[in-house]
């Protein structure tokens, strides 16, 4: 075990506050009350903090593993438009506004403030900035050429500014420090575990406001996956959660081996919470992810830094037994689900129906490879492409297309490829590259123990999500992933 | 003295700012700019998974669904659509006789994006041509089919032909005639009147009877010899029809309703107000060429 002498311990304060914080939202009334109770938990943290611009990035932090306050629903490409039975929610086009998009926006309103004012920005990685212009440049330059429903499409590339918004509001100083953040992640961990235990002792959603669907569970109809339920907790699909849950699990497991102040069992057990979360949802490629993820922080400490890993909590007897129980009956759990990889007894087999789905793409890509077909737009186009040959006959040639239509490529790279094409891709997978090369120099230089588990969860995270950005519809979460490398850039490590 | 410009000087401010303006700037572009050009397309009503029936033509109720003057607007209030014409008449070839379908030609005005290397259309992301799908929300209506005409034209003016028809008893299910009887009972030649016309929802007449003649039908009757008579049926008569139809050519053939051709043994569909029959055409008397 490691003793920490630099930074002030794990706030349980903290925890607890945003665990009342999410609380309230289960029992919400309305989306109007979950703006009331964020508002109430800002004042709570800015009461704790005494600082705004901390609170605000605490904020910030505490909505990545929810997702909160959909303030309408402007269904612009769904379900019901496309004829698809089944999916009468919108599949893939929705303009989503949280209360996040919303705390985001605020930033941005006071950095125009502080860059009048000329307050110090931490400024070291000039091309990291350039690489984010870029990005959101490259992205509306897209939307604009390429896009087949560009009303649409320019709607959605207002997102990109946020990287760009976070990169330059958590460079500012002071920023946070790990323990807040390992706070904030822990206490997320614990409520997605408690909405995904609701939902599985009622066998369906709960029924609160802040689940996006509320009447969607998903439900795994493939042969070998036996029809099992897949809990999605406050996301509309058991993967979006799987992937949110890849952050906060990756850093609860540096929480395992060490203190971020006092030895905390809820902190230490959060671990745990994130474990049952990520196995229920049945992701198969967050597990993978989260294989490469843990290796990737096993190979720093144990091998680069050569850290004898230790629990920092002593289980008792009774208490391993439990957990050993637990991780057995999960396992269990687990097991159609990837019988159900390897092999496919069926048409539905995912191996067969992910290999459709990139030939398609594939050949849409070659028609629209500079500028895309718009953002969110792959989808629609899919659907414009099946529209031609006109029948659901089981037996027409293009059968994948008309099946496996309202699926999008199972890869999130390529599908933002289609999308943007060269123009909006290209800045954005440098943008990646770079995130990536920063914080691998920096967890090199650094020196105290803290921030080099601290580091190494970031990056277990960072090559976690990039490893299920290329099996699922999903890229890595970059306005999170840009603040949390900013946090780790700042001076204060 | 001229300071250099540094680009690190570059800040929040700057980038923001920049794309701050190129989306401002698109979002005009994409939402307050006019669009290139209006084009009127004429599509016909047809529901995709049911093409192999009847042509995926609507239901006559639904049909009506979709009046003239309909307007789709966009958030600024602009008409992005409206239905300037409909265009109806009874679908033939109806797998039965109960089914009440109609072919249906919407002409819509839409306001497309024009892409002139291509010289293509596109609305809402579909591109514009003939043969294509194309499905249009207006209003509260959802007008769904196959574009037929991209731009849209007047339809040319039709050959009308004169034909000698007779009214067969017919399975109406197979469209084979019986083997041993050609009659028909009388009221359906009551229900036949001279000068009836069948229309389209525009007036426009699609067929018209010229004359009628009504007399009983011959049979064929076998003794216990072998010999063979043709006598009168007592019942049943025969209804010979001389009619005039609108018919359009297409590669030197004559089709009326679009779809049936007139060629002698095929059946004509009359729809007519009392009784719906389908002549056959005995002979072709005349063709007036438009």
């Amino acid at each position: 075990m490691i003793e920490s002498t630099q930074m002030k311990p794990a706030s349980r304060t903290l925890i607890f506050a945003t665990l009342l914080f999410y609380g309230s939202l289960v029992i919400a009334p309305h989306k109007i009350a979950v703006f009331l109770f964020t508002f109430c938990y800002f004042f709570i943290l800015w009461r704790l903090m005494r600082h705004f611009r901390l609170a605000l990035m605490t904020l910030y932090l505490t909505l990545i593993p929810i997702l909160v306050g959909k303030l309408f629903d402007i269904d612009l490409i769904s379900g019901k438009e496309l004829g698809i039975p089944g999916r009468d929610f919108g599949i893939a086009a929705d303009i989503v506004i949280t209360i996040s998009d919303i705390t985001v926006a605020l930033m941005g309103v006071l950095l125009v403030g502080a860059s009048l004012r000329k307050e110090s920005f931490n400024r070291q990685y000039p091309f990291l900035e350039l690489i984010l212009f870029l990005y959101a440049v490259g992205t509306v330059v897209a939307t604009l050429m390429g896009s087949v429903r560009p009303d649409i499409s320019i709607v959605h590339s207002v997102f990109a500014l946020k990287p760009l918004i976070l990169y330059y509001f958590f460079s500012l100083q002071p920023t946070l420090r790990p323990a807040v953040v390992i706070s904030v992640f822990t206490a997320g961990l614990f409520f997605e575990l408690g909405i995904v235990m609701g939902q599985v002792l009622k066998g369906g959603s709960i029924g609160l406001v802040i689940e996006t669907i509320g009447n969607y569970i998903v439900i795994d109809r493939s042969l070998d996956a036996a029809g099992l339920l897949r809990y999605g907790g406050t996301y509309m699909h058991a993967n979006a959660l799987a992937h949110a849950m890849l952050i906060p699990f990756c850093f609860s497991v540096s929480a395992l081996f060490y203190s971020y102040g006092k030895k905390d069992r809820l902190i230490f057990s959060g671990f745990f919470a994130g474990l049952i979360v990520v196995i229920l949802t049945m992701s198969r490629s967050v597990w993978l992810s989260v294989v490469f993820g843990l290796s990737v922080f096993f190979i720093f400490t144990r091998f680069v830094w050569r850290y004898k890993l230790k629990l920092i909590i002593v289980l008792t007897l009774a208490q391993r037994s439990v957990l050993v129980g637990v991780i057995v009956v999960l396992g269990i759990l687990m097991m159609p689900r990837l019988v159900s990889t390897l092999y496919s007894g069926g048409l539905y087999g995912s191996i067969e129906t992910r290999s459709m789905l990139l030939k398609e793409y594939t050949q849409s890509l070659s028609t629209n490879l500079m500028a895309g077909v718009g953002l969110e737009m792959d989808v629609y186009m899919q659907y414009l492409r099946a529209s031609h040959f006109g029948s659901r006959n089981i037996d027409a040639p293009n059968r994948s297309v008309l099946l496996y239509f309202p699926e999008p490529v199972h890869n999130g790279f390529l599908r933002l490829l289609i999308q943007v094409g060269l123009i909006g891709a290209v800045p954005y997978y440098l943008l990646v590259f770079s995130l990536g090369y920063v914080l691998y120099r920096k967890l090199l230089r650094v020196t105290s123990v803290m921030h080099r588990f601290f580091g190494a969860s970031l990056m277990a995270a960072y090559i976690a999500m990039i490893v299920n950005g290329f099996m699922q519809p999903i890229l890595p979460d970059m306005p999170v992933l840009t603040a949390l490398v900013m946090i780790y850039l700042s001076d204060s490590v | 003295m001229k300071k250099p410009f540094r680009w690190r000087k570059v800040g929040f401010i700057e980038y923001f700012g920049i794309v701050l303006f190129l989306l401002v700037a698109a979002f005009v572009y994409v939402y307050v700019s006019p669009k290139s050009s209006d084009i009127l397309v004429t599509l016909r009503v047809a529901e995709k998974d049911l093409i192999w029936l009847d042509n995926g033509s609507p239901r006559g109720i639904r049909a009506s669904t979709i009046k003239e003057g309909m307007k789709e607007v966009d958030v600024f209030g602009r008409v992005i659509a409206e239905v300037v014409k409909v265009r109806s008449f009874s679908q033939p070839q109806t797998e039965s006789v109960y089914l009440n379908k109609k072919t249906v030609y919407v002409t819509l005005r839409l306001r497309a994006q024009y892409n002139k290397q291509k010289k293509q259309y596109r609305f809402q992301g579909t591109v514009l041509q003939a043969s294509d799908w194309l499905r249009v929300t207006i209003q509260s209506t959802i007008v769904n089919g196959v574009l037929v005409m991209v731009p849209a034209k007047e339809s040319p003016p039709p050959y009308y032909v004169t034909l000698k028809t007779q009214v067969k008893l017919e399975n109406p299910f197979l469209y084979e005639p019986f083997n041993e009887t050609t009659g028909v009972d009388p009221y359906v030649a009551d229900a036949i009147t001279v000068g009836e016309k069948a229309t389209d929802s525009d007036g426009f007449v699609l067929a018209e009877v010229l004359e009628k003649t009504v007399r009983p039908a011959s049979i064929i009757v076998g003794d216990q010899y072998g010999n063979i008579f043709e006598r009168q049926h007592p019942r049943k008569v025969d209804i010979f029809l001389t009619i005039r139809v609108a018919a359009q050519e297409i590669d030197g053939q004559l089709y009326y309703l679009d779809t049936i051709p007139l060629q002698v043994n095929l059946p004509v569909p009359l729809f007519l107000k009392n009784i719906t029959v389908e002549p056959r055409i005995v002979e072709i008397v005349s063709v007036e060429s438009p």
